[in-house]
């Protein structure tokens, strides 16, 4: 009987009518992020040494670190600047990281009008991980405990 | 092909232009019609030429995973294991059990989703407006949910490492896959009780763009579109490589060589992959996921390999050319999309207009690839 098929196909089709929609409601719901999502870069100052492993592991050369030698021995990081344009979130640089300095877990809500204004320098990024750490109990992403969480940090936060 | 007519006629040269819903990303054809009949096709490549293989050269052999990730953007799985597996090949480097078996689940569920894009956007080619592609994106969403949870990112992975992978599986991942491969069979079973018996479409795909078995061979097609011609050759089965000669899977065969063939071999495929990741998931050992002793950066020894995979669309083949040091002296790879496309020819000639559009969307083009 010609038309079996598309009278098939649209049994499909009406038995849909009766199934659960799959659609998040966004912004008023959002779809939940699991604990690995590689998101944005965050960089943590108070850990950085300096010593631009992950600005070798990345694979587009977003990463810039500058240092000057300290009269104590360790470095002061003179720039430190990462390219959000360039960035693919392959998150090899976290793991290339041995003082998990830099790590995956920021928010990615981070749009801009200027599209210059995604190249971050130290100031910026800074302020980036201060938010975070404030929103989130003063943990880095990967569990360990900020050593702040004081009136002290809370205050410099703001003042940025 | 010279069609004599009584009165004068002037060949048209329409121009299925880069920018085009039907032709699944930036490919120019350009057509000599005659009326509504192909004459002749000219298909011009290459907007989407991005030096992959030259930027390849520049990365170390962790940062140019990402690089296979964007040459073939729907089976990132698949392209990465090629490059992977001809580093080890090269550098004599053996992956535990483990991460091979993770290796497999992860490149089938990938072909899964990779056919899921294929039968939504082909749906939409022949007319269904839309119903194809949300059924088949809500299945290939929800493959794309369990990846984030295993890798971190919804498309561009960079799991798989030389030597093994790049994390262990989560807890409880096992039981999400099953589901998962649940909702993937009740998926194709929409798309077979929507499309596969339709009049309209099998008007539109039955004894279209039809390529012999000889013909198929000629032009080197590999993956669904020679086995739709009748060829049986799946490189899974006849030249296994990783984990596959101790996997139990049958291959498709078409009868006909014409586009329903191709739709229908790639919902079959999807169906052997659920399979197959069922068997994975039932013979995972337990072990490490990387060898012991790897070095921090990884150096190959001189020397040249070849090593090829099946991916969702073909053989995905990667020369792999070292001059010693810890990047690629020369990368090449085999794209099995480029290799199909020069089919076109032949298949789109003497067909009507309408049903070039078929043609090229039963390819299951991926200009990243072509154009690398």
């Amino acid at each position: 009987m010609y038309g079996k098929g598309i009278a098939k196909g649209l049994a499909m089709t009406a038995k849909h009518l009766f199934r659960k929609p799959v659609t998040v409601q966004f912004p008023e719901e959002t779809r939940p992020i699991p604990a690995r999502a590689r998101t944005n870069l965050l960089w943590f100052d108070e850990r950085c040494t300096g010593c631009s492993t992950c600005a070798q592991a990345c694979p587009d050369g977003c990463i810039l670190v500058q240092t000057a030698p300290n009269p104590d021995g360790t470095l002061e990081k003179v720039r430190y600047e990462i390219d959000f344009r360039l960035c693919m979130y392959c998150g090899l640089c976290a793991e290339a990281c041995p003082y998990e300095a830099i790590q995956v877990g920021g928010r990615l809500d981070d749009a801009v009008y200027v599209f210059d204004n995604m190249y971050r320098d130290k100031h910026a990024l800074t302020v980036f991980a201060r938010d975070y750490l404030a929103n989130n109990h003063w943990t880095y992403p990967n569990g360990m405990k900020a050593p702040f969480g004081n009136d002290r940090a809370e205050a410099v936060t703001k003042t940025e | 092909m010279v069609i004599e007519h009584e009165y004068e006629t002037v060949d048209l040269n329409i121009n299925m232009g880069p920018v085009h819903p039907a032709t699944h990303g930036v490919f120019r054809a350009v057509l000599a019609v005659d009326g509504e009949l192909v004459v002749d096709v000219d298909p011009v490549i290459g907007y989407m030429h991005r030096g992959g293989e030259k930027l390849s050269e520049n990365l170390d052999y962790r940062q140019g995973i990402g690089i296979q990730d964007r040459t073939d953007y729907l089976s990132q799985m698949n392209s990465e294991q090629a490059y992977v597996m001809a580093a080890e090949k090269l550098a004599g480097i053996e992956p535990p059990p483990r991460a091979e078996w993770i290796r497999v689940l992860c490149a089938e569920l990938n072909r899964c989703a990779s056919h899921f894009m294929f039968l939504g956007a082909y749906g939409q080619d022949i007319g269904t407006f839309g119903t194809a592609f949300s059924y088949a994106m809500r299945e290939r969403e929800r493959v794309m949910d369990l990846f984030e949870e295993l890798t971190g990112e919804r498309m561009m992975y960079s799991y798989f490492r030389v030597g093994g992978v790049a994390w262990d599986l989560p807890a409880g991942f096992e039981r999400k896959v099953k589901t998962l491969l649940r909702h993937v069979l009740q998926g194709v079973n929409d798309f077979e009780g929507l499309l596969s018996q339709n009049e309209v479409f099998l008007a539109r795909t039955r004894d279209i763009g039809v390529l012999t078995g000889e013909q198929a061979l000629d032009y080197g097609l590999t993956g669904p579109m020679l086995r739709a011609s009748g060829v049986d050759w799946d490189l899974r089965r006849d030249e296994p490589y990783s984990v596959y000669p101790q996997l139990k899977f049958t291959v498709p065969l078409g009868q006909n060589g014409d586009c329903w063939d191709r739709y229908n071999m790639r919902i079959q495929e999807i169906k052997e992959s659920v399979k197959l990741v069922e068997q994975c998931l039932e013979m995972l050992p337990a072990g490490p996921i990387m060898p012991d002793k790897m070095p921090r950066m990884l150096r190959l020894p001189v020397g040249e390999i070849y090593v090829r995979t099946e991916n969702p669309r073909g053989e995905y083949g990667i020369y792999l050319v070292s001059k010693g040091g810890n990047k690629p002296y020369r990368l090449k790879m085999r794209s099995p999309c480029f290799c199909n496309l020069s089919a076109l020819r032949e298949m789109c000639i003497g067909e009507y207009l309408s049903d070039a559009v078929a043609i090229i969307g039963a390819l299951d083009l991926v200009m990243g690839e072509v154009d690398r």
